[in-house]
């Protein structure tokens, strides 16, 4: 395993206020210039261990290393500007046009707006948008457009890393397979190093150069490629989640 | 009808000072109550205690107040400051709780992407936390500003006078077309108030009054 | 002389408290008007409520009464006592025309916050119209129907104050009586009485809304919104 690079969680931990223990002791890496996939169904804290990258969650033990420097002693406002994020809803301002969206973060790290929006306009291109669309408000897109501005709005600052958080699960299943596929060909071209959050065995296999399969309880049940993990099953778990997900794709 | 010409210029006057008493509670009400509201919104104890506090300061009496305040302010009581001091506390009443609301109402969701896209405290509640309470905000501020133009002629009762001069002059000379007037004059500032309000919703909010489409094809 | 001591003074001196212009008798007045006002108030608001919320009919109402509001209540008072003349009437029917705006729009919203599958459900397995307005809908509004029957009961007991420009009883006569005769301590000691009335009103029933409200079986019924 290489070390430090890419993003690597050391035995992080986390047990929210209320008492749910979102994460037990993982350790997993991603490595650099490549998709970690991580996969598992809802309370297996694959949510909590992305935002630990950006300091939206502090693990209660353990400790995240970004490019090998452990991210606590790093300012979670210039961390989280130089972290591309996306969210499920795509989490855009629904106040800004789709450029000014796009163009967020380098304005706030001081860019001129007006150089910022020409960017954006590049960035648009990039992600398969027309220009056409760029003085709309997020309300007058449809989902699948405010996904794919949601990811140009991730990209606009160059970040390095880039954390998505269950991206495609709200759009319907066709308009997904064709923005996964966008991923791919989007991935060969910038290859930033990747954490995919999904609950879908099928897209984790689709997406992820690693995928890491976590248990209800937030525990790491398998790390490994997808052919890993479905020829070497680590136990029963793995097993009937993988055969769970090749069901639900048959039946489609 | 004859009187309504020949009272033209005091109709006019009285109409302008009704404005005039209108438009400084509601501004100095609003400027209150709003960053106060998101500041108690952080805590479940003082977000509560405002609650509490808007509900009481809503029910002390108009009249009473007016009478009140002067000797608290050390102001004659013909003084208009008494007025404003009162109407701006009512306006602070109904907004605190009016703006609580519309930032809780704010989806979480954008204030997480907000956070993780790396916004201060400051230029979230600017750019993101205020534009989209906005909507809610201004409803709020429209029905201060209703409440604030209906009760400026309270004021007519211990001689600060607006169109309210109308309404007891009318009933002590037996002459309601002269009420009638002031009752329309004053629904009129109402409602133009109300309209101004609107445009500038619309001008600074422009992204709630876009026609929302939805396009399945080009996702 | 300070304020506070001139207000004490009239309200400690026993002659002002009695007689038929005295204070108790004007408090028992103001109260009685105020009581009658919003039982009339509510004998109106809550069925009117109750039709537009359950059968979600005559929708146009809400924003209609509510448009009232703009209208001054100080030039309403004075106009409806030269049509109906002398007496508690004018006052009483202007202050109802004010007090349903809130009890109206409170109930309402009480009635129409509960889910739509719910009564949907009680419709499927057999109640009747009126057993899910008495059953569900209105346990469910109550709360804040409470709240909208606080705010205005509060809003009478101001307006019944004012009203005294007119020749009607009740504790605004000290004001103006007061302001008439420049007799201030007369007008600070009603003042802080109207005042001291109005809040222990308003917090009075603020605390029966939310024991109600965190004892409320049926909160779980309305939808999230």
């Amino acid at each position: 395993m290489e070390h430090g690079l890419g993003i690597a969680w050391k035995s992080v931990s986390k047990t929210y206020n209320d008492g749910t223990v979102a994460v037990n002791n993982v350790s997993v890496t991603a490595d650099e210039h490549r998709t970690l996939a991580l996969v598992g169904s809802s309370g297996s804290g694959k949510t909590t261990l992305l935002q630990m990258v950006n300091r939206m969650v502090t693990p209660n033990s353990g400790t995240v290393l970004i490019q090998g420097q452990d991210n606590q002693g790093m300012n979670p406002v210039t961390l989280r500007r130089s972290i591309g994020y996306v969210l499920q809803n795509g989490g855009l301002l629904p106040n800004k046009t789709v450029l000014d969206n796009i163009a967020t973060v380098p304005v706030l790290q001081g860019t001129r707006r007006k150089d910022a929006r020409v960017h954006a306009l590049e960035l648009l291109d990039e992600v398969g948008l027309e220009k056409s669309i760029q003085n709309r408000y997020p309300s007058e897109l449809s989902g699948g457009q405010q996904q794919r501005v949601g990811v140009a709005r991730a990209l606009a600052a160059n970040p390095e890393i880039l954390l998505m958080d269950e991206p495609f699960a709200a759009v319907d299943p066709i308009v997904r397979r064709n923005l996964q596929d966008e991923l791919l060909r989007l991935q060969s071209e910038i290859g930033k190093t990747i954490v995919f959050v999904t609950h879908d065995i099928d897209e984790a296999f689709y997406l992820g150069d690693k995928v890491a399969l976590l248990r209800p309880g937030g525990t790491l049940a398998q790390v490994g490629t997808a052919r890993e993990l479905i020829d070497h099953p680590a136990d029963s778990f793995v097993a009937s989640f993988i055969n769970a997900g090749c069901l639900r794709s048959e039946l489609q | 009808m004859n009187w309504l010409i020949l009272n033209c210029a005091q109709i006019l006057h009285y109409a302008l000072q009704h404005m005039l008493l209108s438009v400084f509670p509601i501004l100095l009400g609003t400027l209150v109550a709003v960053p106060l509201a998101r500041l108690a919104n952080g805590f479940r104890l003082t977000r509560s205690s405002i609650y509490v506090a808007s509900s009481v300061l809503y029910a002390i009496p108009s009249l009473p107040l007016l009478i009140f305040l002067p000797a608290l302010l050390r102001t004659k009581i013909l003084n208009p400051v008494n007025i404003e001091v009162a109407l701006t506390i009512y306006a602070i009443a109904i907004m605190l709780t009016s703006a609580s609301h519309a930032f809780l109402s704010i989806d979480p969701s954008v204030i997480h992407a907000a956070d993780a896209m790396g916004f201060g405290a400051w230029k979230k509640f600017f750019q993101v936390e205020l534009p989209l309470a906005g909507s809610q905000l201004l409803a709020g501020i429209r029905v201060v500003s209703v409440s604030t133009i209906s009760l400026v002629t309270v004021g007519s009762l211990i001689g600060v006078n607006s169109l309210g001069f109308f309404f007891l002059e009318g009933y002590q000379r037996d002459f309601p077309l002269e009420i009638w007037v002031g009752i329309a004059a004053t629904a009129l500032i109402a409602l133009l108030f109300d309209q101004i309000l609107a445009i500038c919703g619309r001008v600074l909010m422009p992204w709630n009054h876009r026609r929302v489409t939805r396009e399945r094809s080009a996702a | 002389m300070n304020v506070f001591s001139q207000t004490l003074l009239w309200l400690g001196d026993a002659s002002n408290w009695e007689g038929t212009g005295g204070i108790s008798v004007r408090l028992v007045q103001h109260m009685q008007y105020s009581l009658a006002t919003l039982a009339i108030t509510c004998v109106i608001a809550i069925p009117l409520a109750c039709y537009i919320g359950h059968f979600g009919r005559a929708l146009f109402v809400i924003p209609v009464i509510n448009a009232l509001r703009a209208l001054p209540t100080l030039g309403m008072l004075s106009a409806l006592a030269l049509i109906f003349g002398l007496g508690i009437s004018a006052p009483m029917i202007v202050m109802v025309m004010f007090a349903i705006p809130p009890v109206l729009a409170a109930t309402y919203s009480g009635i129409a916050n509960v889910s739509q599958t719910t009564t949907h459900a009680m419709r499927a397995i057999g109640f009747s119209e009126w057993q899910i307005l008495w059953n569900v809908e209105l346990p469910t509004a109550f709360p804040a129907i409470l709240g909208g029957i606080r705010s205005a009961f509060t809003q009478i007991i101001a307006t019944w104050t004012v009203a005294a420009f007119l020749p009607v009883g009740g504790l605004g006569r000290f004001l103006i009586d007061g302001l008439a005769i420049r007799d201030y301590s007369q007008m600070l000691g009603a003042s802080f009485l109207v005042i001291g009335l109005s809040i222990a009103v308003d917090v009075l029933m603020l605390i029966v809304q939310n024991t109600i409200e965190r004892h409320s079986r049926y909160s779980q019924l309305t939808t999230q919104s």
